[in-house]
């Protein structure tokens, strides 16, 4: 979930950090500086802080654990990725299923975007099956098969109108295709996990309450996001 | 006769020879080869060749506010747990020995000490568990308020820190346990012969006598809490935040999970043996090792 890329992709954002830059992603201005160290950036973080007292143990629960926390039937809402909509599904908190849960838009309107990749190993001795396991995988059949049993997101528009998928999740065209309008996308630059883990530092620390929400806290994480990118 | 003396040296090398290439291969060559790396700009999540950088490396740790954090989370660890392990291992050790039950306690305690550290860690995770772990469970039924375990910096850094102390407590217990079990029983009776009683023989006959086996014991858990990792990786991850980070966790964040940065990740390796190296000297000289064990 992106907090500050609602922030970020405002009229006023956009005529003060630039266009959002594919390669640097949300959290940059145009030029490639950080851009969250701003009045919009507080913001951000201040929605966070926000949504805090709704959820059971926000900084002590873990991926997995807010995945139980749905299934369970604990918090109305939880923003994750498709594929736990097949466990899910067996959870007998949550039945009758498609009574019980939908999905949407995530608020604000930009998902992160996320996404498998497949390659060919340079030394693989059987490159021919590979590609054409690739050419399987990423085909309208198998792409559709990945959701139906799996609940792996389309890679494919033509699989999110086909009429078997449109029959088995009706709900699936309008959230893909707003999801698919607004997502951000993290850095693609090799230093992007470093980043991550600074902020996550940070940030826990403003969440609890060690750190004021401020311009100057951002910007001190700022300083070292780019101490880091110099390296 | 010299002929004989140089064929049973080289017999003698030829024959701690595979010991020594493993030892090279295994242990001098990543060493010296992580001195080396510490100079060098080198992430493996770029395809850049490695850039001799000087001290550079050296210099970024005293800037890196989450190797501070997590030098400070170390030092806690090592000023809370190791003592408590100690004292602890020491006062169960006295106080099961010749009990009834003693063999039965003595199977049960070392029980924390044999778990995995993954099992373990997972175990304790879920004791954790803000909704359903068992130690919240119990703190409501007593009319408690559930606590965040995991969730803040106090009660995530003192849940590692009980981890530590239940799982490395018996080791504490079981070498006190078998040194109690050496101390020569004339030299007790005598004690008591003369006067000595309860605690009296305690503190100055056996006490005296266990110190070696103490300090022993000392050096091994302050250099293991020095790089602890293992339940930091299975219950916290560091979190929240940088609150328990472990400086070796720290490392392997650098070097693995999230930077694949070899350089910065070697120059941390190297100080974190400086570290262990100073301060296992100045225990020796502290605790006057050589003279308590007769060196």
């Amino acid at each position: 979930m992106n907090f500050f890329g609602p922030y970020r992709r405002s009229p006023e954002s956009i005529a003060k950090f630039g266009e959002v830059n594919l390669d640097w992603g949300d959290y940059f201005t145009a030029q490639g500086k950080p851009a969250f160290n701003s009045e919009e950036g507080v913001q951000a973080v201040q929605d966070m802080l926000d949504l805090m007292q709704y959820a059971p143990d926000p900084l002590g629960s873990d991926y997995g654990e807010t995945l139980e926390a749905f299934s369970k039937g604990m918090v109305a809402m939880v923003p994750q990725w498709t594929a736990c909509l097949a466990s899910w599904k067996e959870s007998p908190q949550l039945q009758p299923f498609e009574e019980k849960v939908g999905v949407a838009l995530m608020p604000g309107g930009v998902p992160v975007s996320g996404g498998w990749g497949l390659g060919i190993n340079a030394s693989s001795k059987n490159k021919e099956w590979a590609f054409r396991f690739i050419q399987y995988a990423t085909s309208k059949e198998g792409d559709t098969i990945q959701w139906l049993k799996y609940r792996i997101g389309p890679t494919r528009q033509s699989v999110v109108v086909d009429p078997q998928v449109v029959t088995d999740s009706p709900w699936l065209q309008e959230v893909y295709v707003a999801s698919l309008n607004g997502a951000s996308h993290r850095p693609r630059i090799p230093e992007e996990p470093k980043l991550e883990d600074v902020f996550v530092g940070v940030l826990s620390e403003i969440l609890l309450g060690q750190q004021p929400n401020t311009v100057e806290t951002l910007n001190a994480v700022a300083e070292e996001w780019e101490r880091a990118l110099r390296k | 006769m010299k002929a004989r003396t140089s064929r049973k040296k080289i017999t003698g090398f030829l024959m701690i020879l595979p010991l020594l290439i493993v030892f090279i291969g295994l242990t001098l060559y990543p060493f010296g080869y992580m001195i080396f790396m510490s100079f060098f700009r080198y992430s493996l999540a770029s395809w850049e060749k490695p850039e001799f950088v000087g001290i550079d490396n050296y210099r970024e740790v005293f800037r890196d506010r989450t190797a501070r954090s997590s030098v400070d989370f170390t030092l806690l660890l090592l000023v809370t747990a190791v003592p408590l392990e100690i004292l602890l291992g020491i006062g169960i050790a006295f106080l099961f020995r010749d009990s009834l039950g003693e063999k039965v306690f003595r199977s049960v305690l070392l029980i924390p000490m044999m778990v995995p550290a993954v099992v373990a860690g997972i175990a304790w995770k879920m004791l954790y568990n803000f909704e359903f772990g068992p130690i919240n469970y119990f703190l409501t039924l007593l009319g408690g308020e559930k606590i965040s375990w995991l969730g803040t910096q106090f009660f995530s850094r003192l849940g590692v820190i009980l981890i530590d102390v239940w799982q490395w407590t018996p080791f504490v217990f079981l070498v006190i346990y078998a040194g109690l079990q050496s101390i020569p029983r004339d030299v007790v009776e005598a004690s008591l012969v003369d006067g000595a009683r309860g605690f009296t023989a305690l503190r100055y006959v056996e006490l005296p006598l266990l110190r070696p086996l103490i300090w022993v014991v000392l050096i091994i858990r302050v250099i293991d809490a020095l790089k602890l990792f293992d339940i930091v990786y299975m219950v916290t991850f560091g979190g929240p935040g940088s609150a328990t980070h472990s400086y070796s966790f720290y490392i392997y964040k650098v070097g693995v999970s999230f930077g694949w940065d070899i350089g910065y990740a070697s120059a941390l390796s190297i100080l974190l043996l400086i570290a262990i190296t100073i301060l296992t000297n100045l225990l020796f000289r502290f605790l006057r090792f050589r003279e308590t064990l007769e060196l």
